[in-house]
């Protein structure tokens, strides 16, 4: 009996190919942003494998976490590359997965039966964007500790539950041994387990509904390809294309570690946080200490708040003619982030 | 040091040389490869009966003609251009150590350039049993200039114990990595041959020719993919074991500089290499219909990645030597070292010590002029190999240890000796680049202080 055959009399291997090959998937000019959530699902799983690996050597503690990473840096084998990896496909895992969300939005990809799909997805940016930040701190050094220190002090200043939160996760008055722990609870344990049910109903939800064809594509006539082998080589091809960037990102800017956190040293000249949180950061600039009654801070982390609220319920307010005011929103949330963003980056350029 | 130093801020001449001879090697390795695609592709067309095919070859051999005859050529002549001005003492070596090589070179390129335009202006002119002949023509021409080049270039890092000992050029030319290079280099070209024709061919718009383009290209590409980790594994053997070592130092650990990135640009080309396969199977091959030039775009960027890598790769693997044994990487030949240790860099060194007379002849002019000589080669104040960035945490006594400790040949008291040239300068000189090196890094700050 041949493999194939004896797959297929236990799990029906024949029918599983059958229906792949009936699978299918619009093809039009803008198809080549469905790619974009394989993209975000391949960095994720480079960041699983090398997570795995890296927990083999990594101790949390506030003399262990510096020195287990920086072993795993210069004396374990290809311990550099996998950190490295790790690191990177972090942030391309954020990258893609922000473009996605931005593709989907552009092409009403939210629009009914696909609300779920939205929302599911909303929430799997959340817990990535909570991952890069609980990941950051681990390697306990100097620029780590003062990225999370500030990362929470913005934090708190977020109405509602920002206090309560931030207090949570730091574990006591100042970031500290606790906070580590914490942080590694949540970036080893607490998110995975959140991420991995709400990662399989995204997909299943991707799979029930198919991707969804553009309103001004659909005009057109729908045309398709088969999933299998069609589409599926292609997504292999780009899959192998973000694997070479991944290498080459690795290999020639491998992660820096940088001197180990001193709580009594002054904080690095130019200190800023994550690209993802970048916006809010320079937001946060823009608005004096106190507006009217109000402290700026939490009117700006309000304000961010609410537009992401009012960004998620998409599927809930584009309705009837409103389409073009959605897109028209869309591209100044893009120009925004972008604006914002750059902005940001040049005001600490220079400065550490 | 008979020449004046080209100065490159930020990117350093070694990048200059760098890029261009990566943009020339990803077009002439296409030459070469192509010369023997287009001619085994016409055959097979002619043998088939398939016109369609011959006249889609017609139209890719314009392409060739234009990106190998124009961009080949005219980078071709940039390389000279650059390295004249990066190493023009090596270059000279280079050139007076092989003139029958050199001559025979360009011999062959000028026979090359004719045969590509008989080939493609007399498609409708010969017959075609001459036309094709005429492609077998352009295809050893072709395949030739690589066999006289590979000979220069791999004596660069493999000298041979006959010329070291007879300085004969044949024995410097067909030197220990002469045959493993050619056969990878040919099998390179052979399968970059095959990516650019997924470029054209991706744009066919009759299907069924456009598969069958696709796919034949694919079978060329393939094979060579069999065949390139056994050349690739002969090749690392035949390389100096000092160049091996340094491959090594690099699993452990990812410090700046040579000593790791050596590895890591290595398993890039590997990993690169190996995507080129994998695409070429699951696209071209098995999904040629659906293949679009983005996607052929992409596979040739992993090529130029690939081809990127394994140069500098390459390179690397040569330090601390322009030629090994022969010359340092910056320009300061092996057997001069002890004259200038004991007599002094500058007194050896017109163009330097005019520089310093220029500046004064203070201490702080002959460091500058000694750094110019001996390290602006490779390194760059604030860019590519930053001393700035080097020298911003060393204090003045930090910076006279290095520089002692770089006038070592002894790898037990000099690390970097496996990648760095020895300072060939007296001890005298050598503070004076100590001083020299910690005032630009430090402006302003009092060399009391650092007592």
């Amino acid at each position: 009996m041949s493999v194939h055959a004896w797959l297929d009399e236990r799990i029906g291997l024949a029918d599983f190919m059958s229906f792949l090959r009936k699978k299918e998937v619009p093809d039009h000019r803008h198809a080549a942003w469905y790619f974009l959530g394989g993209m975000t699902l391949f960095f994720f799983m480079m960041q699983v494998l090398t997570g795995l690996l890296l927990i083999v050597y990594y101790q949390p503690g506030s003399d262990a976490s510096y020195g287990s990473v920086q072993r795993i840096t210069s004396q374990i084998e290809f311990g550099w590359l996998v950190r490295s990896v790790h690191s990177w496909s972090a942030n391309l895992m954020l990258l893609s997965a922000f473009l996605h969300m931005f593709s989907v939005f552009f092409m009403k990809a939210y629009r009914a039966p696909r609300e779920l799909t939205w929302w599911s997805g909303m929430g799997l940016l959340g817990l990535g964007m909570g991952f890069g930040f609980s990941g950051y701190l681990l390697p306990w050094d100097q620029l780590a500790y003062f990225a999370t220190k500030i990362g929470l002090d913005v934090m708190e200043k977020s109405p509602l539950v920002g206090k309560l939160l931030a207090t949570m996760l730091r574990g006591g008055a100042d970031v500290g041994v606790t906070t580590l722990q914490r942080f590694y609870a949540l970036h080893a344990a607490v998110l995975p387990v959140l991420f991995m049910p709400l990662l399989l109903l995204h997909l299943w939800l991707v799979q029930k509904h198919g991707n969804a064809t553009p309103p001004s594509e659909l005009e057109k006539g729908r045309k398709t390809v088969p999933f299998f082998p069609t589409f599926f080589y292609k997504d292999l091809m780009v899959w192998f294309l973000c694997l070479n960037l991944l290498a080459l990102l690795a290999s020639l800017w491998p992660w820096d570690l940088g001197p180990q956190a001193d709580k009594l040293a002054a904080a690095p000249e130019g200190i800023h946080p994550e690209w993802y949180f970048m916006s809010q950061f320079q937001l946060l600039k823009f608005i004096p200490g106190k507006v009217g009654p109000v402290d700026g801070e939490l009117l700006g982390m309000g304000l961010f708040g609410a537009g992401g609220v009012l960004w998620a319920l998409v599927p809930l307010w584009d309705r009837g003619s409103r389409g073009r005011v959605v897109n028209l929103v869309g591209l100044a949330a893009v120009l925004g982030l972008i604006v914002l963003t750059i902005w940001g980056y040049a005001g600490v350029a220079g400065k550490g | 040091m008979s020449y004046p130093v080209w100065d490159v801020p930020f990117l350093g001449s070694g990048w200059v040389v760098g890029i261009m001879a990566i943009i020339h090697i990803f077009l002439s390795h296409f030459a070469v490869g192509g010369g023997l695609f287009l001619p085994v592709m016409e055959a097979h067309a002619v043998r088939h009966g398939d016109e369609a095919m011959r006249q889609w070859l017609r139209k890719h051999a314009r392409f060739f003609l234009i990106v190998t005859g124009v961009a080949g050529a005219g980078t071709g002549v940039g390389i000279w251009v650059v390295i004249a001005l990066a190493n023009p003492q090596a270059v000279g070596h280079l050139i007076h150590g092989f003139v029958l090589g050199w001559a025979t070179e360009w011999i062959v390129f000028i026979a090359e350039m004719a045969c590509i335009t008989v080939y493609y202006y007399g498609w409708d002119r010969l017959t075609p049993e001459r036309h094709l002949m005429v492609g077998w023509l352009y295809a050893l021409c072709s395949w030739l200039t690589l066999a006289v080049i590979n000979g220069i270039i791999t004596f660069m890092l493999t000298p041979g114990r006959g010329w070291t000992e007879s300085h004969w050029m044949w024995d410097g030319f067909f030197n220990p990595t002469y045959a493993p290079s050619l056969i990878m280099r040919t099998l390179v070209m052979w399968a970059l041959a095959g990516v650019y024709a997924f470029w054209t061919g991706a744009r066919i718009e009759d299907l069924d020719l456009k598969e069958r383009v696709l796919q034949f290209s694919a079978r060329w590409v393939l094979p060579a993919y069999v065949l390139l980790p056994l050349v690739g594994g002969w090749y690392y053997l035949n390389i100096p074991a000092v160049s091996r070592e340094v491959l090594q130092v690099g699993m452990a650990g990812a410090a700046a500089g040579n000593f790791s990135m050596a590895t890591r640009v290595t398993m890039l080309t590997v990993m690169s290499t190996a995507t080129i396969g994998v695409i070429v199977y699951f696209g071209p091959f098995r999904n040629a219909r659906t293949f679009t030039r983005g996607m052929a775009t992409a596979l040739a960027a992993v090529a130029l990645l690939a081809t990127g890598a394994s140069e500098w790769a390459r390179e690397v693997a040569r330090k601390p030597y322009v030629i090994r044994n022969v010359m340092y990487s910056n320009g300061v030949w092996a057997d001069q070292v002890e004259a200038f240790q004991r007599e002094g860099y500058l007194p050896h060194s017109v163009w330097a010590r005019e520089y310093a007379a220029q500046k004064g002849d203070t201490a702080l002019a002959r460091g500058e002029a000694l750094y110019r000589g001996q390290c602006a080669a490779c390194h760059t104040w604030n860019g590519y190999r930053s001393m700035q960035k080097f020298m911003a945490p060393r204090n003045l006594d930090s910076a006279r240890n290095m520089v002692r400790m770089l006038r070592s040949r002894d790898p037990r008291e000099n690390i970097y000796s496996k990648f760095m040239p020895p300072l060939a300068a007296t001890e005298v000189e050598g503070e004076q680049l100590a001083l020299y090196l910690y005032t630009k890094a430090h402006p302003g700050t009092p060399l009391v202080a650092q007592k």
